[in-house]
């Protein structure tokens, strides 16, 4: 990880929260979690909580806050990807385009077919974001 | 796939702990400028319900804070956000998706007259906006900290319509009938249509129950 991109996204969770230490402290342990080996690949929200140590329903508000910022561009550390099992039982990726498209209109994107329950058939989870899988490669 | 896979619908759930969670999907998935600007249009609005809801806390804010406040909230729900950015000139506020080349501008006026509105457009359409296909959208973000905001809204719909070349087209903002609508005309530069959403902010505040009847800094306020 580049020290560089370490740095700007640490000044960015602290100037953003510099009002609200508690998301600034829930960002930093996930900036963290994230950075920490082994690389992470398929990060679920119950996993990145227990991750950071927080108890279940412990700081529900700071840790939607902090997850919803860090995946978006003011301090990209997350991203997120969507799978649905597939008709041979395996997962198959959906992007984002994708899975907003099937849970707007519910309509289940590995076969077109409307389905009213295409949300809880969408599963949703975390990977690092790119400048942050970037940088690894490259150390 | 985990054995404690999630699924979008509880993925949701647990984001809407948080304002703006229940369309991080949304705000993600925008694959075009539109899409983009859209977003950032109903974010804005939910930032406004807020501050109109607390707008005791905000009826004493200068222009600059009023607007920083906005763009700051815009930054927690993850966007990339300057308060007075050169471009051409120091914009109030502007959102950008960087890895797009997305820009949304917007000028910020307090209402104390249409002439300072009309500044305001004037400075946003002639001045700060590049009119390119890309950047064709933008923002007027107009505070009223006195009374009957609708009709001051109304005041400056009208003024637009009766601009002499009949330039400005105006249709409905559906989120905020009374409180927004949005405006077409050809920009000046390029010819290409800009489009602008005119978004009033309630701020005006002077309860009339015995307290604040008798407390000296609402005296002053109409």
């Amino acid at each position: 990880m580049s020290v560089d991109i370490e740095q700007q996204l640490l000044s960015a969770i602290r100037r953003t929260w510099k009002d609200s230490p508690l998301i600034e402290e829930v960002c930093v342990a996930i900036l963290d979690f994230v950075l920490s080996p082994p690389k992470k690949e398929y990060i679920t929200l119950s996993m990145l909580r227990k991750a950071i140590g927080l108890r279940v329903s412990e700081g529900d508000a700071e840790f939607a806050a902090a997850v919803q910022y860090l995946l978006g561009d003011a301090a990209p550390v997350l991203a997120i990807g969507f799978e649905m099992v597939g008709p041979d039982g395996l997962p198959v990726r959906i992007s984002i385009e994708e899975a907003e498209i099937a849970r707007r209109n519910s309509i289940n994107p590995l076969t077109g077919d409307f389905d009213e329950q295409v949300g809880e058939k969408l599963l949703t989870f975390l990977v690092p974001a790119s400048a942050i899988a970037e940088s690894r490669s490259q150390a | 796939m985990t054995v404690d896979s999630e699924t979008s619908n509880s993925f949701i759930a647990t984001l809407r702990a948080a304002p703006g969670g229940e369309r991080v999907i949304e705000r993600l998935s925008a694959s075009r400028y539109d899409q983009f600007v859209d977003m950032i249009h109903a974010d804005i609005d939910d930032i406004v319900l807020r501050m109109e809801r607390n707008r005791n806390r905000y009826v004493d804010l200068s222009e600059d804070d009023v607007t920083f406040h906005i763009a700051a909230m815009l930054e927690c729900l993850g966007y990339t956000v300057s308060n007075g950015a050169q471009l051409a000139g120091s914009v109030d506020l502007t959102v950008q998706r960087v890895s797009k080349n997305w820009l949304w501008t917007s000028e910020a006026k307090i209402f104390t007259a249409l002439d300072k509105v009309n500044e305001g457009m004037l400075q946003l359409t002639t001045r700060y906006s590049p009119g390119d296909i890309e950047h064709a959208r933008a923002g007027m973000l107009i505070y009223i900290k006195t009374t009957k905001a609708a009709k001051k809204m109304a005041d400056w719909k009208n003024h637009l319509l009766a601009h002499p070349d009949g330039a400005f087209a105006i249709d409905p903002c559906a989120a905020r009938p009374n409180m927004a609508f949005h405006s077409t005309h050809e920009h000046d530069g390029t010819g290409l249509p800009m489009r602008i959403r005119h978004m009033g902010v309630w701020l005006h505040f002077k309860p009339l129950d015995s307290s604040g009847r008798t407390a000296k800094k609402y005296k002053q306020r109409s």
